[in-house]
């Protein structure tokens, strides 16, 4: 099942600044400034001055408080909203260049369709404008449809999907091309303990094979589970980056690490 | 270009589904009976008032298309976001807008088709039943010149309720502009007219009008439904001048709307 | 059970008090009703509507006549305000499509018979004439109006005389305003028109036509002549014709082509066949 293998040597990249090569980066966040100006004033930044690097194969969790702008680091990454300022690359390649999404699976928060068409059909679209081979993709979602216990909806339109179901669907979109990395935006939010456990199965499916996931979260117990390396964000700004085991150690507990880390931060704000 | 039209394909397929459509073709056959109705009450000029009402449901419905169907799912596409589905795969901004464009307007095209045929048919069936009364000078040629103009209209209407749509934060505030720009259009040249008229020496209400006249579409240029009645003349300069300036009007909007819509926060 | 009956109580009563309320409000509808008013769309200035109907004029045009046709369908007598309704609605009519003909017709059929208004319906006419240049109706009307309601059978004959040009028109519009012209004293025009319009005509039975109004315009012209060589001799008109003969003025009379004696006012000097 390959589809658009992403191959960072084949594209030039002259920021050596961080790291050796760019075959292990395959996201990476320079300098990223954001702030939301109304009516010609700037407000406080929503981001301010964020580095973050993601290696190849690693799976990723970006936590923090609610409105701490996690959604919004992911939606520059997808290039659905400008940054003030930074350089951000996917796979050694601009984001502004629309082609770097052939690599990318994209979940949104609340993934939502059209609603007249079906899960096939919309697999279909998506695999297709991403690039898939015509002979493959039948084949893959098929297999992605049952995978995902959809195989029983999949000509029926999406409107009449239960909240599951269309996560599910989401998660197939997101997968139908085989993307080398998944970003997904809190993917568990809003699921019962069932759809849980899908989407951290399915992480988890994607760390054994190799792929760079990225999702935001806050549900500390799950990011434990599924995460190697852990980065925290707090009104903008990167607090900590690193293994989670060493995010862990900090205070022995992943939650107590959180908060304190948290309240510290405030504290220091003022 | 593939992604134009995949892009246009699944706009088509929501929008085929979608029950405003059915409306509409529903609205337009209960239209062509009226019509034979309507034309009963006069008693000279049957098939003139056949083509009024005929070639006015056409205009309606593509309007109701472009109000009641096609920006409500631009619309949901900016507030719900359903535009992620097209911006998180390999698409430029550029092909969402185009491929939007080219959908929108294969589903206004298939109505007027499909409307014009019918009406096309009850004027038929009109003329057919009192011959004695149809406008001497009338031609089918002229009628299907003046549906083409009704799309074309439509057309630039669509290409119009794009920008307003990207350019707008609110979708209410863009259907303002959309209708708003529809009542300018049909009626710049006739005010403009009428104040000529008025002020033979010109003012300055009339050089903001000539102003304004580049900036809104000539919508009542597309209004051939009096010569389609009678079977007036219809020089293939006049019509090749229209459209050209239908499709470089449209064109234009299109270049803004690309540019608008590129920078715009999907958010 | 008692909820029951309760809820068919309510029911009930909100009945009855419908019923009483729609009854009551037909009959007072009813009293308005016999005041014929045209929609009060048609109160504003011809442009506005115009501007109003977008691009659907040719549709309103429709309205506005069938709303006319219903003011003078709807009793035997109009009141004076209801026939400058019934103007002013037509008015409207022709401004958003010049080109219908029912309008025109409609005008014709009523207006003039049952008003004074002739200027204007003759204004509404020139309108329909100018945009239906396929139709030589509009002016046939436009010129009877002038000879039958303002008596003016200079204008009379201009307006039939350009409608008779109309491809397909008639050629009693050309001999009749050709009468009209002569009896104004302008026999020389209608001579004229008339050999322009013959050399036009194709059709043998519309020449034959057309050449014996000729000859009885010629007739006259030779008359008038004769009269006007006598007046100079003698200071005055003959009492008879045949005097311009036995006086040696005319070889002999002309013939009248439609086999009638020339009517002759010997006080005026006017000849009309």
């Amino acid at each position: 099942m390959t589809a658009g293998l992403c191959q960072p040597s084949l594209f030039i990249n002259n920021r050596t600044k961080f790291f050796a090569t760019s075959e292990h980066m395959q996201i990476s966040i320079v300098n990223l400034n954001k702030s939301y100006k109304r009516h010609g004033e700037k407000r406080s930044p929503v981001i301010s001055g964020l580095n973050l690097f993601i290696e190849k194969g690693e799976s990723f969790g970006f936590l923090g408080p609610n409105g701490a702008g996690k959604s919004t680091v992911i939606k520059i990454l997808m290039n659905f909203i400008r940054s003030d300022s930074g350089e951000i690359e996917i796979c050694g390649e601009s984001i502004l260049n629309s082609n770097v999404r052939r690599y990318v699976g994209y979940l949104p928060e609340q993934p939502i369709f059209y609603d007249h068409l079906t899960a096939e059909e919309l697999l279909r679209y998506g695999g297709k404008a991403s690039g898939v081979q015509d002979d493959s993709l039948e084949e893959r979602i098929s297999w992605l449809l049952d995978r995902l216990n959809l195989s029983h909806a999949k000509k029926k339109p999406i409107r009449t999907y239960s909240k599951g179901m269309t996560q599910r669907t989401g998660l197939a979109l997101a997968m139908v091309h085989d993307p080398d990395i998944c970003i997904l935006d809190e993917p568990m939010s809003g699921l019962d303990p069932m759809g849980r456990k899908l989407v951290a199965d399915f992480i988890l499916d994607m760390r054994t094979a190799g792929k760079t996931v990225f999702f935001s979260s806050h549900i500390l117990s799950d990011v434990e589970r599924l995460c190697d390396r852990v980065g925290v964000l707090n009104k903008g700004k990167l607090l900590f980056c690193g293994p989670i085991d060493e995010f862990k150690n900090l205070t022995g507990d992943i939650e107590r690490s959180f908060v304190s880390m948290i309240e510290n931060d405030n504290r220091g704000r003022g | 270009m593939k992604h134009i039209w995949l892009v246009s394909g699944i706009t088509i397929k929501e929008g085929i589904r979608n029950r405003v459509l059915l409306g509409v073709l529903f609205f337009a056959l209960v239209m062509c009976a009226v019509n034979v109705v309507v034309t009963g009450s006069f008693t000279r000029d049957l098939g003139k008032v056949a083509v009024d009402v005929g070639l006015s449901t056409v205009s309606i419905s593509g309007l109701a298309i472009i109000f009641f169907l096609g920006m409500p799912l631009l619309a949901k596409d900016l507030d719900k976001l359903t535009v992620y589905l097209v911006l998180s795969r390999p698409i430029a901004r550029r092909d969402y807008i185009l491929g939007k464009f080219i959908g929108l307007n294969t589903l206004v095209f298939v109505s007027v088709l499909i409307l014009s045929v019918i009406t096309a048919i009850s004027v038929k069936l009109i003329m057919g039943l009192s011959p004695a009364y149809i406008p001497p000078l009338f031609s089918w040629t002229v009628f299907a010149m003046a549906v083409f103009f009704s799309f074309l209209s439509l057309v630039v209407m669509t290409s119009l309720s794009i920008l307003y749509t990207c350019l707008s934060s609110s979708t209410y505030m863009a259907f303002i502009f959309t209708i708003g720009t529809y009542l300018i259009g049909q009626n710049i040249e006739l005010v403009r007219t009428l104040l000529k008229q008025a002020n033979p020496e010109g003012s300055l209400t009339l050089s903001l009008l000539s102003a304004a006249s580049w900036i809104f579409p000539n919508l009542s240029a597309f209004d051939r439904k009096t010569s389609a009645a009678y079977g007036l003349d219809f020089h293939w300069s006049t019509f090749g001048i229209t459209t050209a300036y239908a499709v470089s009007y449209t064109l234009l909007v299109l270049f803004i709307t690309v540019l608008v819509f590129n920078r715009r926060e999907l958010t | 059970m008692k909820n029951l009956a309760v809820t068919f109580a309510a029911g009930f009563l909100v009945l009855v008090f419908y019923t009483f309320s729609y009854l009551g409000l037909q009959g007072a509808r009813h009293e308005m009703k016999a005041d014929i008013q045209a929609s009060p769309l048609f109160n504003l200035p011809e442009h506005v509507t115009r501007v109003l109907a977008l691009e659907f004029k040719g549709l309103m045009a429709d309205y506005a006549v069938m709303e006319a046709g219903s003011i003078v369908g709807k009793k035997e007598k109009l009141t004076d305000a209801e026939w400058k309704a019934v103007e002013r609605v037509l008015g409207h009519a022709i401004s958003l499509d010049p080109y219908f003909q029912q309008t025109y017709m409609l005008l014709q059929g009523t207006v003039p018979w049952h008003t004074d208004d002739h200027e204007m319906t003759i204004d509404l006419l020139e309108k329909s004439r100018d945009h239906r240049f396929w139709d030589w109706i509009p002016g046939f009307f436009i010129g009877f109006d002038y000879f039958y309601f303002l008596k003016d059978n200079l204008k009379a004959s201009e307006a039939l005389m350009a409608a008779s040009s109309v491809k397909d028109a008639p050629p009693a519009l050309a001999t009749f305003g050709a009468r009209l012209a002569q009896e104004v004293g302008k026999n020389d025009t209608a001579i004229a028109f008339l050999r322009m319009m013959l050399e036009k005509e194709k059709d043998q039975e519309k020449r034959d036509m057309l050449q014996e109004r000729l000859d009885a315009h010629l007739a006259v012209a030779v008359l008038e002549n004769g009269l006007a060589v006598f007046h100079a001799k003698y200071g005055k008109n003959p009492e008879r014709l045949d005097i311009l003969v036995s006086s040696g003025v005319l070889p002999r009379l002309p013939e009248n082509p439609y086999g009638k004696p020339f009517i002759y006012d010997n006080a005026t000097g006017v000849i009309k066949f």
